[in-house]
């Protein structure tokens, strides 16, 4: 039972360390960070609900900064309890998109006749990766401010693009004569 | 906004053409990006969500007209939904100075029906509609704040 504590203190020690280290890494200046938003354009016009700009814009530092600017603690409770909805709802979305990737993968992958054992088994360790750090920030956001996760949010986002490409280059899809006609 | 991009939307001359027109007589005369998103959804039938404009369709047709006034749409909700919290306020002001009702009255009816739901564009993803309603509700709050401050101030 102890060792069960022990275990699970050193995982939020862990995640609260890589956190912390994360957010020290990703901060950019105000001006850099107005030249990225503007510099993409109108990507989103095209993009089919796979939108770079949304955890950013939902753990937003400067929004929680100019609410806090405001000093009313029932404007600052109900940020709160918004931006705790919306990162919920993002959350859930984005483990859907991972495992939507990975049963696609693993779909493709039984028809595969030349399996990279070694590239399978790192995809394998970054979907594992990604769901845990996507638990791990649904707890960080119901129990935190609502900017915490910020840094773990941007790189799970890189994250889960290296995994479309990582999926991408392992197996690519297969043509459609060979996929079966029906399944059981 | 990028003359390439527009023209990857528009692939018709005509919607081009159109769209251009829009810009030129009236968009680029309403202040503010919320002003002109209202303005786009207000040419949005209810029930069926088609887009019409009389004096565009008569220069342009109604499909070159209705790829306009939907990529305009898109493009201004993309800019809001973009934008941080504190421009977004900047942007409720506009709208408030620009509307012919009181502040205090418009509050009152937008805090309680909530009418810019009806603002948003058909073909977006949900979660940046989320994000973009959820962002115009606080802004909404931070308004109503400053008014009630204001208010009491000696």
């Amino acid at each position: 039972m102890n060792l069960v504590i022990l275990l699970f203190v050193l995982a939020a020690v862990l995640m609260w360390a890589s956190l912390h280290f994360l957010r020290a890494k990703d901060r950019l200046p105000v001006g850099e960070k107005a030249e990225v938003g503007l510099s993409n354009g109108q990507a989103e016009l095209t993009a089919g609900g796979d939108l770079p700009f949304l955890g950013d814009a939902i753990f937003s530092e400067a929004d929680w900064d100019f609410i806090r600017g405001e000093h009313s603690p029932v404007l600052t409770e109900l940020f709160r309890e918004e931006r705790r909805g919306l990162a919920a709802r993002w959350l859930d979305k984005s483990a859907e998109r991972i495992r939507a990737i990975r049963e696609d993968h693993l779909r493709n992958s039984r028809y595969s006749q030349d399996l990279d054992v070694l590239a399978e088994l790192k995809l394998l360790a970054l979907f594992v990766y990604l769901i845990t750090l996507c638990r791990c920030m649904l707890l960080v956001v119901r129990v935190a401010e609502p900017t915490t996760p910020r840094a773990l949010a941007l790189h799970f986002e890189k994250m889960a693009n290296r995994l479309g490409r990582q999926q991408g280059a392992a197996l690519p899809p297969l043509p459609v004569e060979e996929l079966p006609r029906s399944r059981p | 906004m990028n003359r390439v991009n527009k023209t990857a939307r528009l692939a018709n001359p005509d919607a081009l053409k159109a769209y251009d027109d829009l810009w030129q007589r009236t968009l680029g005369k309403i202040p503010g990006e919320l002003n002109r998103m209202i303005y786009l959804a207000s040419t949005r039938d209810y029930n069926s969500g088609r887009y019409h404009h009389a004096g565009l369709e008569a220069s342009f047709g109604y499909d070159a007209v209705k790829q306009a006034l939907e990529t305009a749409h898109q493009e201004i909700f993309w800019k809001l939904t973009r934008s941080s919290l504190e421009q977004l306020v900047a942007e409720l002001e506009v709208y408030i100075r620009s509307s012919a009702e009181s502040p205090e009255e418009l509050l009152r009816t937008w805090r309680t029906l909530q009418p810019y739901r009806v603002a948003i564009p058909l073909e977006v993803d949900a979660m940046a509609a989320q994000l973009l309603l959820s962002n115009l509700k606080l802004g909404l709050e931070v308004l109503q704040k400053r008014r009630s401050q204001q208010a009491t101030r000696p």
